[in-house]
């Protein structure tokens, strides 16, 4: 069968540098397939759903009629130690149980890369003549590796300064074509930032900025694993966010500084689509539908600088996953 | 499934991309039956002298047996294969055929030595799913003669009667390897 780890290395990029065979997985049949990895992968979707939300603004002032402004942000959601293990309870379960006790705590992606002989081991179709077992997977020790336990998320993006101190914010690709087979990537978001100190009665003097932002996203990828017309697999990874803030800043000389209040949002899915063999079980037709929706309020302080049209900014959001980022702009009134 | 899971096994494939040296892997266990069936032939005339008869011997090449030896040699490749433990079963013997026995005894060949595994006395009877007890020393033999590419690893079945059985006996002596293929991968 075409391998799992393909969609998961696609979908992570640099993160999935190192997969294990994901079959051993689907043994255990599609339902505790799915469980099994959405628990192990969690982490890495849920930070990349609030990654998604990130960079979306450096100021609380919106551009004059006409401006404009070019960013690209790089945001790192923190994934917090709580989500380095999760609990396998054996009751969660049809086909796949451990071998000692009822419930254990196992590594998920961002884990511990524990010694596999001390890790629990899963006993998958207990009882049947197709019974085996195999250790819980290892986590791949991000924080060991990269110093830090965080997803990474790069976002590009356009504002329009329009009327009413109001601007328009652009996240925006065409479908990109990745490869011969049919892959490919898009990206959709828009934002709006409105002064909203202008309808407030006796703000209008205060020397600062206050604005209120709601911003969409919407990523979509898809990787084509084989595009034979009579049975396409592919696995595709859509991820959807929503961030409504507040935002107060205060420009002193080329230094602003902002912080703001707010919700954040999202969805994430990863589907393989297609038929698939691991020839021993008969596996429904798009055996793996991960769905993983986050939401928190979120805390924003940052400062940007700006030389001439050049901006440099960086900023601190406290939320369920903590999101460091930092960015480059160019910006125009 | 028998030994597909280290078919699968086969499959696995590690990308290498971390910036320093680290293992990674997993233990991949399975506990495989292999069954050996035993037929005794009453010889009539030792019967009707009423003699002790000969002891009968039956032989199974584990490497023949369901590709176990294809698949041990190949998940070799992969990894440390350790045998965990040896369990046996009889099964099949009527109330009938429960004939006194000077022994049964089975017992493996592992290369130029014989480990005997079970030595039985009594009556002939059924026996249910029991641990053999060996030494590490016999488990690092036996599975190095498992995982051997062209093994000769033979299981041996001796059953050797007080007095000729009244007719015709058939049973299956069950044997269990539970066995882990211990995967590892440094990572550059």
């Amino acid at each position: 069968m075409k391998k799992l780890y393909i969609i998961i290395v696609f979908v992570f990029g640099s993160f999935a540098t190192q997969a294990q065979d994901f079959d051993l997985y689907l043994e255990a049949g599609a339902s505790d397939a799915n469980k099994l990895l959405e628990n192990y992968f969690a982490p890495a979707f849920k930070g990349f759903g609030y990654g998604l939300n990130g960079g979306w603004l450096n100021t609380a002032k919106p551009h004059k009629s006409l401006g404009f402004d070019i960013t690209i942000s790089t945001s790192l959601a923190r994934v917090p130690d709580s989500d380095l293990l999760f609990s396998f309870v054996n009751s969660d379960y049809s086909n796949i149980q451990l071998r000692n006790g009822s419930s254990a705590d196992i590594p998920t992606f961002f884990g511990p890369r524990t010694n596999p002989d001390n890790l629990p081991e899963l006993v998958v179709n207990p009882g049947t003549t197709e019974e085996f077992r195999f250790t819980a997977v290892q986590g791949f020790d991000i924080e060991e590796e990269f110093q830090l336990n965080a997803v990474p998320a790069v976002m590009g993006q356009l504002g329009i300064g329009l009327f009413k101190n109001t601007e328009l914010k652009i996240r925006w690709t065409p479908e990109l074509e990745i490869d011969d087979e049919g892959s490919s990537f898009k990206l959709i978001g828009f934002g709006v930032l409105h002064d909203v100190k202008q309808w407030i009665p006796g703000l209008k003097l205060v020397p600062i900025d206050l604005s209120a932002f709601v911003g969409y996203t919407s990523m979509t990828t898809e990787y084509v694993i084989d595009a034979n017309p009579s049975n396409v697999q592919k696995g595709v990874f859509d991820v959807n966010g929503l961030v409504i803030q507040a935002m107060v800043s205060k420009q002193l000389s080329i230094l602003t500084l902002y912080g703001g209040v707010g919700f954040n949002s999202s969805t994430t899915n990863l589907t393989l689509q297609g038929d698939y063999d691991t020839g021993t079980i008969d596996l429904p037709n798009d055996p793996i539908d991960f769905n993983f929706s986050t939401s928190s309020p979120r805390a924003t302080v940052g400062f940007r600088l700006k030389l001439a049209v050049l901006t440099i900014h960086a900023d601190y959001t406290l939320q369920e996953y903590n999101l460091i980022t930092a960015g480059v702009g160019l910006s125009v009134r | 499934m028998k030994l597909k899971l280290f078919t699968l096994l086969l499959g696995v494939v590690l990308l290498a991309g971390s910036c320093d040296e680290q293992e990674f892997g997993f233990n991949v266990s399975k506990e495989v039956a292999l069954e050996i069936p035993v037929a005794y032939e009453v010889d009539e005339v030792i019967a009707s002298l009423g003699l002790n008869p000969p002891a009968t011997e039956e032989r199974l090449v584990l490497g023949e047996v369901d590709a176990f030896s294809d698949a041990l040699s190949d998940a070799q490749d992969l990894g440390e294969i350790v045998l965990n433990s040896i369990a046996y079963e009889i099964t099949d013997v009527s109330t009938a055929e429960e004939t006194p026995l000077d022994e049964l005894t089975i017992s493996v060949e592992a290369g130029n030595q014989i480990i005997e595994l079970i030595a039985l006395d009594g009556s002939l009877r059924n026996v249910p799913k029991t641990n053999i007890a060996l030494t590490q020393v016999q488990l690092d033999a036996l599975i190095n003669e498992l995982s051997a590419t062209g093994n000769d690893l033979n299981t041996i079945v001796n059953i050797d009667f007080q007095q000729s059985p009244s007719e015709d006996i058939q049973l299956n002596i069950n044997m269990f390897f539970d066995i882990t293929l211990k995967i590892r991968q440094s990572l550059n």
